[in-house]
């Protein structure tokens, strides 16, 4: 009987193997269960960097020196004879190593200017913030202004004047240049200048006498996500392109058309925190602003509407006319003079409204709303429109009163003209025409945004000295043979015209890291080369302009103090006169109506695409920027990309799932992308952002693709183009996404209540609280402090601000789209997005997440080495140096905010970028866990300082680096324990909860219900 | 124990349900010795070495992985956030699963007096501890700086800080390592009294010399055996306790937490139960083919087979019962998150797991209510394997299926192994079983001495002795 | 008991291995044990002596000039702070400038060749590079600022350095030290020194 079972066991025991193999083959099919093998590049940055020791020559060299604090990281080892110090041979008295220095300064980006405070350490800026003498920001600024900090230590910056690629000394290049120019002058042959928009009155004076020297010089000035049609509406209709300030502050019925105001047109942080303040309310008393928005694409201001109302682009000129009409006609809102009623009788509210999906009832209640408002109600319309629909919008504003009081034009200035996209189109084709013998490309990157490359390409044929003045070795610098690296702004000198009363200065925050100069300086020394007397340096130049014109007369400050002063503020305010009210000119306003009479004749095209600037790369000039490229789109949370946005409707019609590929055909050209179906978008809408698909740059390139080859540069509406074709080109293109699930599930994580809701609940004294639970344990006891957080979601409009400044503060490194894939992005804090209700038109909710810090941490009993513990001022504490990497804290976390280093991401990081690092701040190594620490640094330090100081802490005095940018100011921080702290008082309030309430965790941190104001709440608007 | 409670079913029980006899046909002593210990001294068959060149080539490979992995980081494996134990844990947790059966059989199964324990117990015990030497691996190398999962020790040390006592992970290390030292002395002791009859026989010197050693002196003298029996029983003991204690403990890792899913009361029991379960079926799959391959199917007869193959049915009973008390508790506890995840078990992301789970551990098992497929090797073999393959489903959709999904929708995050993770689980199947190809040619694969004890009509006088 | 009655009788089976010419077996039984008690002891032994403090402490490494605590602070009675200017601004006391030497030592000494070499350094802009002699590891955020402040003298954790020629290492910079003081000030520091225990939770030095 032997055999043949002996036999059959051979059988069975081959059988069990390939059984195994069998289930081993399911999991090799996938992509995913390879991709761990490819190593990580993205993050990973050009590897030639600058020395140390070139460093340590400088004078912001810090006390521990630098490759001690940065590299080592944690890892405990025999440190005999491994570390020098190396003091200061000469120190700078305002510099006590260890302790933080700020300067004052300020970020441009295209027409927007931000008064910042630049925080250095030991010399070297290590942290942006806004600045809280400035009047217009008043402390907040930009998500991007703080992510440019990494701009400065970009390991792709140009080091040193090149030629054709080979290293030249300034000397050289100044000369070979003047000499060039000479001859262009003798030769009376033209001379090219395209800048990015000049708002620096210095650096336009410098422009203008350069035009005077060289009489033949062209400047122009080239913003591709500036607001053109905007300018040309507003030049038409009162005389000269000034754009009137927005002041949300004052607007209590705000109608935005495809207008993103508060997300990626320029990122205006004094507009969002003047939306905020209206929407943060303690109690349904408080009058609150309500929001509509009529968009195509699902921007970031519609998912903070009241109101939202999808509709076509190409639909919105004649949907405001109408409006106008009603308003004039039913309402008897009065027209501007000039005007007769007849001309916006083609334009009736169901007639426009017919091929779409939106009531006019709603329409007639946003009449009556804007009615009940007045001059406190105001209309925004978007950069990607017409001139037409910008017209109507200074129309309604015109005819509601908004114009001079909601729209308050007193104090600014018009704006320099900027080159539209037909406008650089039409350069570049008389460059191709040989009409430049010289071109100065500086600052702004044409070789990239200009929409027809080809155009660019024969452009850059014709001319034959080209010469480059910027930061990177970029697009256009590729395509020029001079190639002058330029200070970064932190290391630069400026001045700024934020508005006629306020003057913003800049100055530079550290010694120039590599062998650069200040684009004016460089313009000065061919200005001296050409024989004209000036100043030897840009400093020099605007100070003697300062004196000359605006340090006031008979001032009893000597100009120096005076000086010394603006500096030390960062901004000066002067006396000026407002600028009388605007009357539109009715002749303007009559061509505009036939124009979009005409338009709403003609059928809109199939699908039209709207092309926008990204809310973190915005136009691309920030693309290179590692923090920026992995911050995830507020509405989106795509990274790494720019993905094609498709309403559901459309999906559906052609077939498409999400992270499709697709081709898509507008006009001559073509892009191949990956499909995103984006809830709440208009049907026949399709959104894809600018600023993606570089070819230069060693983070930039091929992430995404570039749209600015859809753009029509001949059509009144060049960002919002038709689309002729999308078809599948077939396989899938996964789309990096930091969250993969967007239905609450029907769970009480982020609650929201209209106003009368709201009103309702209080009436009630509904807190919607679960009853609290009992424990066995006795709670813990903190008997100095007690810190805590309170996130004010109605305030929060999800812009993201806070997860950069959290990711510069706290040097959280850069991961790359693999691993975000993957699930392993490292931001301490995230902004999560929900949609609620109908995909066509959903509510979006944002909820910023961080750790809870709870009082009973679950991840704290479960640490088996005690490497995360509680404070006994109320901290859960992570101690990266006792983590072994267990990862059973980040299981047992409810909220999954804890971050692992799966790899060394460290290591990626090359010099000089490592010296954004913040010192104060522990440099996590591979296999550790990591999360949010409310900023202990900043605790630590600010408790030294009281302490040092025998006094008391503040309330305010500390708080964390994403309280500090969030431009809503929706987060607030300080002691829990100090019943008169403005984070205690928040927490009382009526819409406080905690999330996940029902665990028991007691977390530290306060959510505030968002309230929304629709017509139906009974909004105090 | 008292032993008057323990009486031998021969007596009382019909002739069809008497337990058979221990040995298929007669045994004598020295027949036993040649049987049991001559393979140790003989050339192993060619078979053996081809087996021994595959197991320890996947075994190479899985180290090799081990290292690649330890050199760049957890990163090579599938894990992320919210998913942050993968593979590691499930192996961990399925391999300290595999080794109960041993314990049982060796230890409980000792106190229990079940006589046809003897035949099998050495070899049970020897996957006992392979299988520890597997699972200790994973806790090692899932941390993400292996070099300083030292502190997980409490030693005395120049930091002025002790580990968290309070962590279950910290009552694992003790568990597991307390496991592996009682098991490895069981099996030793057991071992004493062969390795001193392989020393008798053996003329090699050098064999002689290492058998002397390991023997530790045994002359077999009465005084030995007095203490042999006692310090055995002793371990027993102890071993008992831990058959319950280990698995209990690994299941704190997932019952302490309050991830929905795995915050449950009843996961001690559960896990015993399932450890057991999966002990058995590697068990029976091993002694299949040591049985056959080494000729000692009269030795181990299928009468032990049978047996074997009764518990892993009732274990799989058992089993079917645990998975409906989870569900009972989803739906009982009106708790949504829970709700969510058992929900996700059967018909979300990792469905397919979930019901191979099922498939395997509970429905193929009943097959073996049938006597005839009892008794078939093919049927054994199948059953055997499947609940392999389910118990390791059964601890991925546990820890994968629950974590992928857990409080907040925005962190959910699906989870996909990498081929380094599959690699090193195969990686320890090769470990496993290249030490069990070893353990059958250097070892005795029967405790000829406590085989002697039980042959017909040699049972030896000791304290509360068997009546018979 | 048993085993004490139990061991003559082995005595007795030795004599009969013996005569059966095979000693070697008769101790072979104690090898196992043996192996296995000196394994444990190597591991002991390697972790006692490899303790990181036993080659850190009275670690004194040459300078690049031979400056002497004993003259400057013992003789002439510097106060620490004077030069350590950082102390009670700062976390890092602070290593004072070549700027700050020259303060003096523009006119006294000017002679020596070590003052030459100052001088030489202010000219090139050169930083000097001294050896660090008190190094915690990055992760370990110390701060001064508490302990200056708190009026704990230097002298408790460096060291009597007014009387030290070359500057060694004094107090152990193992956390344990650190957390004994912070526990039980009474027994680093003088008694009657008023100095209440300092923050044991991790990140008041972790971060």
């Amino acid at each position: 009987m032997d055999d043949p079972i002996f036999i059959k066991n051979e059988g069975q025991h081959s059988l069990r193997y390939r059984s195994l193999k069998e289930w081993i083959g399911q999991t090799q099919g996938d992509p995913a269960a390879t991709g761990s093998f490819d190593e990580f590049s993205p993050a990973a940055f050009d590897p030639v960097g600058m020395p140390v020791e070139t460093l340590s020559r400088r004078r912001f060299l810090s006390l521990l020196s630098a490759s001690a604090t940065l590299a080592l990281g944690t890892s405990a080892c025999s440190r005999i004879d491994r570390e020098t110090i190396v003091p200061y041979t000469r120190r700078p008295e305002e510099i006590i190593p260890g302790v933080a220095n700020y300067y004052a300064s300020t970020f441009r980006e295209g027409l927007i200017t931000q008064g910042v405070l630049v925080k250095t350490r030991e010399g070297r800026p290590i942290h942006v913030e806004g600045n809280p003498e400035h009047p217009l920001g008043m402390g907040k600024t930009s998500l991007r202004s703080v992510a440019d900090l990494l701009g400065l230590y970009d390991p792709d910056r140009l080091r040193g004047p090149s030629r054709a690629g080979t290293r030249t000394t300034w000397e050289e290049a100044g000369r070979e240049i003047v000499r060039t120019l000479r001859t262009a002058r003798d030769s009376r042959s033209a001379v090219l200048l395209l800048t990015d928009a000049v708002v620096s009155p210095t650096q336009n004076a410098l422009i203008q006498d350069l035009k005077n020297t060289l009489p033949n010089l062209h400047h122009a000035a080239w913003e591709p996500a500036a607001p053109h049609a905007e300018m040309s509406a507003t030049k038409a209709l009162f005389g000269e392109a000034v754009l009137g300030r927005m002041r949300l502050d004052r607007a209590d019925v705000i109608v935005a058309f495809e207008a993103d105001f508060l997300g990626s047109e320029g990122n205006d942080a004094a507009l969002i925190r003047d939306f905020a303040a209206r929407r943060s309310i303690s109690g349904p008393a408080d009058t609150m602003n309500r929001l509509w928005v009529f968009e195509g694409r699902m921007s970031l201001t519609g998912a903070n509407a009241d109101h939202r109302i999808p509709v076509r682009p190409s639909r919105i000129a004649p949907l405001i006319f109408a409006l106008a009409g009603h308003l004039n006609q039913k309402l008897g809102v009065a027209l501007p003079t000039g005007l007769n009623a007849q001309s916006l009788s083609p334009f009736a509210l169901e007639a426009v409204v017919a091929d779409s999906a939106i009531e006019p009832a709603l329409l007639r209640s946003l009449c009556d709303d804007l009615k009940r408002a007045g001059r406190s109600a105001l209309a925004i319309a978007g950069p990607a429109l017409t001139q037409e629909a910008h017209t109507a919008c200074q129309l309604l504003n015109a005819m509601l009163g908004a114009e001079g009081y909601a729209v308050d034009a007193s104090m600014s200035l018009p704006v320099r003209d900027l080159l539209t996209y037909a406008g650089i189109q039409d350069l570049f084709e008389e460059a191709a025409a040989g009409k430049f013998a010289v071109a100065v490309f500086w600052g702004t990157n044409p070789a990239y945004s200009c929409p027809q490359a080809s155009v660019w390409k024969a452009a850059a044929a014709k001319i034959p000295f080209k010469i480059r003045i910027g930061l990177y070795e970029d697009e256009t610098a590729l395509d020029c043979g001079w190639r002058l690296p330029e200070h970064h702004w932190l290391e630069a000198w400026g001045d700024f015209e934020c508005s006629a009363d306020v003057l913003s200065l800049r100055q530079p925050a550290m010694g120039a890291i590599h062998n650069t100069r200040q684009g004016e300086d460089i313009l000065l020394s061919w200005l001296r080369g050409l024989g004209t007397n000036t100043r030897q340096t840009y400093l020099e130049y605007i100070k003697a302009r300062w004196e000359r014109e605006v340090y006031p007369a008979g001032s009893l400050v000597p100009f120096p103090a005076y000086w010394n002063a603006a500096l030390h503020d960062g901004v000066v305010l002067r006396e000026a006169k407002p600028r009388p009210g605007r009357n539109p000119r009715p002749e303007a306003l009559t061509e505009a109506l036939e124009r979009s009479a005409a338009a709403l004749k003609k059928a809109p095209a199939s699908i039209e695409l709207v092309l926008h600037p990204a809310a973190s790369v915005y136009d691309g000039r920030y693309a290179n920027n590692g923090w920026l490229a992995e911050l995830p789109d507020p509405v989106t949370k795509a990274t790494w990309g720019n993905p094609l946005l498709l309403s559901v409707s459309d999906a559906a019609r052609l077939q498409l799932k999400d992270e499709d590929q697709v081709r898509i055909t507008a006009g001559s050209a073509s892009l191949d992308v990956p499909v995103i179906i984006q809830p709440g978008q208009a049907p026949g809408v399709a959104s894809l952002s600018l600023g993606y698909g570089r070819s230069a740059g060693n983070v930039a390139a091929g992430v995404g693709n570039n749209a600015y080859v859809l753009a029509e540069t001949s059509a009144a509406a060049p960002l919002i183009c038709a689309i002729a074709r999308i078809e599948r080109t077939g396989g899938r293109r996964p789309v990096p996404r930091t969250q993969d699930h967007f239905r609450m599930e029907g769970r009480d994580l982020a609650r929201t209540r209209t106003l009368s809701e709201f009103a309702h609940d209080v009436a009630h004294s509904d807190t919607g609280k679960g009853h609290e639970l009992q424990s066995l344990i006795p709670p813990q006891q903190f008997p100095e402090h007690r810190w805590g957080m309170a996130i004010d979601l109605s305030a929060c409009i999800g812009c993201s601000a806070c997860v950069i400044a959290c990711q510069s503060e706290n040097s959280i490194p850069v991961v790359g789209p693999e691993r975000i894939i993957e699930g392993r992005e490292m931001h301490w804090i995230r902004v999560d997005r929900y949609y609620e209700g109908d995909p066509a038109n959903p509510k979006v909710i944002h909820q910023p997440v961080t750790c809870q810090h709870c009082e009973n941490a679950p991840c704290e009993i479960v640490c088996p080495v005690n490497a995360t513990t509680h404070s006994p001022d109320g901290l859960n504490q992570m101690s990266y140096n006792r983590c072994v990497g267990t990862r059973y804290c980040s299981n047992n976390c409810p909220y999954k905010v804890r971050r692992f280093n799966f790899f060394d991401y460290t290591s990626m990081k090359k010099q000089p970028e490592n010296l954004a690092f913040n010192p104060e701040v522990t440099v996590r190594p591979r296999g550790v866990m990591e999360k949010c620490t409310f900023c202990i640094q900043r605790i630590d330090d600010g408790r030294q300082r009281a302490n040092s100081e025998g006094r008391r802490l503040r309330d305010g005095e500390i708080l964390p680096a994403c309280a500090v940018a969030c431009p809503a100011q929706a987060i607030v921080f300080g002691d829990l324990n100090d019943p008169r702290s403005k984070v205690a008082a928040a927490s009382r309030l009526g819409r406080g909860y905690h999330m996940l309430e029902d665990l028991g965790v007691k977390p530290a941190v306060t959510y505030l219900a968002d309230i929304s104001n629709p017509v139906s709440g009974k909004g105090k608007a | 124990m008292n032993s008057r409670t323990v009486s031998m079913p021969g007596q009382i029980l019909p002739e069809s349900l008497r337990t058979p006899p221990i040995t298929a046909g007669p045994v004598s002593l020295a027949e036993l010795d040649e049987q049991v210990l001559s393979p140790v001294e003989r050339k192993p068959p060619k078979a053996w070495f081809f087996a021994f060149a595959f197991t320890s080539a996947v075994m190479l490979l899985g180290m090799g992985l081990i290292g690649y992995t330890i050199a760049t980081g957890i990163g090579v494996w599938g894990n992320n956030i919210p998913v942050a134990w993968g593979f590691d844990i499930i192996n961990f947790v399925f391999w300290v699963g595999i080794g109960h059966a041993g314990t049982l059989i060796s230890a409980i199964l000792l106190l229990f007096r079940a006589r046809w324990r003897n035949a099998i117990s050495r070899s049970a015990e020897a996957l006992t501890i392979f299988a520890i030497m597997c699972a200790t691996l994973f806790p090692l190398i899932h941390v993400g700086r292996p070099w300083l999962a030292f502190w997980l020790f409490p030693y005395p040390n120049q930091r002025g800080i002790w580990p968290n006592f309070r962590s279950p992970l910290m009552w694992d290390v003790f568990a597991v390592n307390t496991y592996f030292a009682v098991s490895l002395l069981f099996w030793y002791l057991g071992l004493v009294p062969d390795f001193a009859s392989l020393r008798e026989r053996t003329q090699s010197k050098i064999r002689k010399f290492f058998y002397a050693i390991l023997s530790a002196g045994w002359r077999g003298s009465a005084s030995h055996w007095h203490h042999y029996e006692k310090a055995y029983l002793v371990i027993a003991g102890l071993a008992t306790g831990l058959v319950l204690s280990v698995h209990s403990v690994v299941s704190f890792d997932f019952a302490v937490s309050l991830v929905p899913g795995w915050h449950m009361t009843i996961f001690p029991p559960y896990f015993v139960a399932g450890a057991i379960f999966a002990g058995f079926a590697m068990v029976v799959i091993v002694l299949v083919v040591v049985r056959t391959t080494m000729r000692l199917e009269n030795l181990i007869t299928l009468y032990h087979l049978e047996v074997m193959n009764k518990i892993i049915l009732t274990c799989a009973c058992l089993m079917g019962y645990s998975y409906l008390m989870e569900a009972w508790t989803a739906w009982y506890s009106m708790n949504s998150y829970i709700h969510h995840t058992f929900r996700q078990y059967v018909a979300g992301t990792y469905w397919w797991a979930g019901w191979t789970t099922i498939t395997c551990n509970i429905v193929i098992p009943q097959l073996l209510w049938v006597r005839r497929l009892r008794r078939s090797y093919p049927a054994m073999i199948f059953v055997a394997v499947a609940v392999t393959v389910g118990m390791w489903f059964e601890r991925f959709v546990i820890i994968v299926s629950s974590l992928h999904q857990d409080f907040l929708p925005s962190a959910w995050h699906i989870y996909k192994p990498t081929l380094v993770d599959c690699g090193i689980l195969l990686g320890t199947f090769g470990l496993f079983f290249t030490l069990v190809l070893l353990f059958a040619r250097v070892l005795p694969v029967i405790a000829s001495t406590e085989m002697k004890s039980v042959l017909p009509g040699m049972q030896p006088r000791r304290e509360g002795g068997t009546h018979e | 008991m048993k085993n004490r009655l139990a061991f003559p009788r082995i005595r007795l089976d030795l004599t009969r291995w013996q005569a059966s010419g095979q000693q070697f077996l008769a101790y072979s039984r104690f090898l196992l044990p043996a192996s296995v008690l000196l394994v444990f002891l190597t591991v002991i032994a390697v972790g006692w002596f490899t303790q990181p403090d036993s080659y850190v402490r009275g670690y004194a490494p040459e300078q690049p000039i031979p400056y002497s605590h004993r003259l400057h602070a013992g003789t002439l009675r510097i106060p620490c702070q004077y030069c350590h200017s950082g102390a009670a601004l700062s976390r890092q006391a602070g290593i004072p400038s070549v700027q700050k030497c020259m303060n003096c030592h523009s006119l006294t000494k000017t002679d020596s060749p070590h003052i030459r070499k100052l001088a030489s350094l202010i000219a090139s802009g050169e930083p000097m590079k001294w050896k660090r002699v008190h190094n915690l590891p990055d992760y370990a955020y110390f701060d001064h600022r508490p302990h200056v402040t708190a009026g704990i003298l230097c002298q408790t954790c460096h060291g009597e350095i007014q009387t030290m020629e070359v500057v060694s290492q004094h107090m152990s910079m193992r956390m344990a030290n650190c957390l004994g003081c912070h526990r039980e000030p009474k027994d680093a520091l003088p008694a009657d020194s008023g100095i209440k225990r300092g923050p044991e939770h991790c990140n008041a030095c972790h971060r």
